[in-house]
């Protein structure tokens, strides 16, 4: 899958924040893309 | 025709069997083959929509890169706008009645084109779909047609609801496809999410589209529904400074093209191209 507007773990942490939630886990971070898991703050 | 069709015998897809005939070749006959019918809806989006916008790429970043980050949906202008000579997204543009045949539901076939059977088991197969009970709803917000929504409804254990939602002429092609396996729901995710306490919220590859300024947009829509126990689920690219040429970023050059412009402005793309001498 093409890549696109990237963002590193802090500024995924960032957006969530700014919105009221909170990263909990990031699930197949080795992988290129994975599954960010968020949860209200 | 000619010409390009001699161009490609050069790497072996077709061959020149005469002067001036051409017949397939083991690669090119893949073409023909029904499994191959939704890559050739991908490699068409590529071409007709991303290409043509990738030309006024330069432009676009001279006119927009400066706001990318900074404005709403509504003011987002990207090299995509200046290809196809419209104030409209792309998404808006695909889904006019009178684009939907070409476009958008081409965007749909090409979108499950780019999900292999293999790339969905494997991304699917980073995450436990099994931990939800019956009764759960999984909402699979900007699902399209529904392939992913309905390889999870495979994963979870019977009695747990997955819904898909997109807007409602890609949930119309959708039901056609997937319609006996999942619900699918017509919803766009820039209006308040109609789906209160869900278990899960997916998002696959859907804000990597948008700059962070809408995709607060998108997100507060769904935070306010959100129950105690609802998680919101994002497949998408995690950076890291030190994968950058694995990341996708080698195909920058197409992507800002390819992605309708939407990633034009990346402002770490911009220090790219300072570095490079080239802004």
């Amino acid at each position: 899958m093409i890549g696109a507007k990237e963002r590193t773990e802090e500024e995924w942490n960032d957006l969530f924040n700014s919105v009221g939630l909170k990263l909990k886990k990031i699930y197949g971070r080795e992988n290129f893309q994975a599954i960010i898991e968020a949860v209200k703050a | 025709m000619i010409h390009l069709l001699r161009q490609l015998t050069s790497i072996n897809i077709f061959r020149e069997s005469s002067p001036r005939h051409f017949a397939h070749t083991a690669a090119s006959a893949q073409i023909t083959s029904p499994e191959f019918a939704l890559q050739v809806d991908l490699i068409l989006h590529f071409i007709d929509d991303g290409y043509k916008a990738s030309a006024y790429l330069s432009e676009a970043l001279d006119q927009y890169a400066d706001q990318f980050d900074k404005v709403e949906k509504k003011d987002l202008r990207t090299a995509f706008n200046l290809a196809f000579k419209t104030d409209m997204h792309y998404f808006d543009y695909i889904y006019l009645p009178e684009n939907i045949p070409r476009f958008g539901e081409r965007f749909g076939r090409a979108m499950m084109g780019g999900a292999r059977p293999e790339i969905i088991a494997h991304t699917l197969s980073l995450y436990d779909w099994s931990q939800f009970k019956p009764g759960d709803q999984i909402i699979d917000v900007g699902g399209g047609v529904g392939h992913i929504g309905a390889a999870i409804a495979k994963k979870v254990k019977p009695g747990v609801k997955v819904i898909v939602q997109d807007r409602p002429s890609v949930v119309e092609q959708g039901r056609k496809i997937y319609g006996d396996v999942i619900e699918l729901q017509p919803h766009d995710f820039f209006q308040k999410e109609p789906i209160s306490g869900a278990a899960v919220y997916y998002l696959r590859l859907i804000l990597h589209d948008w700059p962070d300024t809408v995709c607060k947009t998108i997100l507060g829509n769904i935070v306010p529904v959100m129950g105690p126990n609802s998680k919101i689920l994002i497949f998408d690219l995690v950076w890291r400074p030190d994968d950058y040429w694995v990341s996708g970023q080698s195909e920058d050059s197409i992507v800002h093209g390819y992605d309708h412009g939407r990633r034009v402005m990346s402002i770490r793309n911009l220090h790219m191209l300072n570095k490079l001498g080239m802004s």
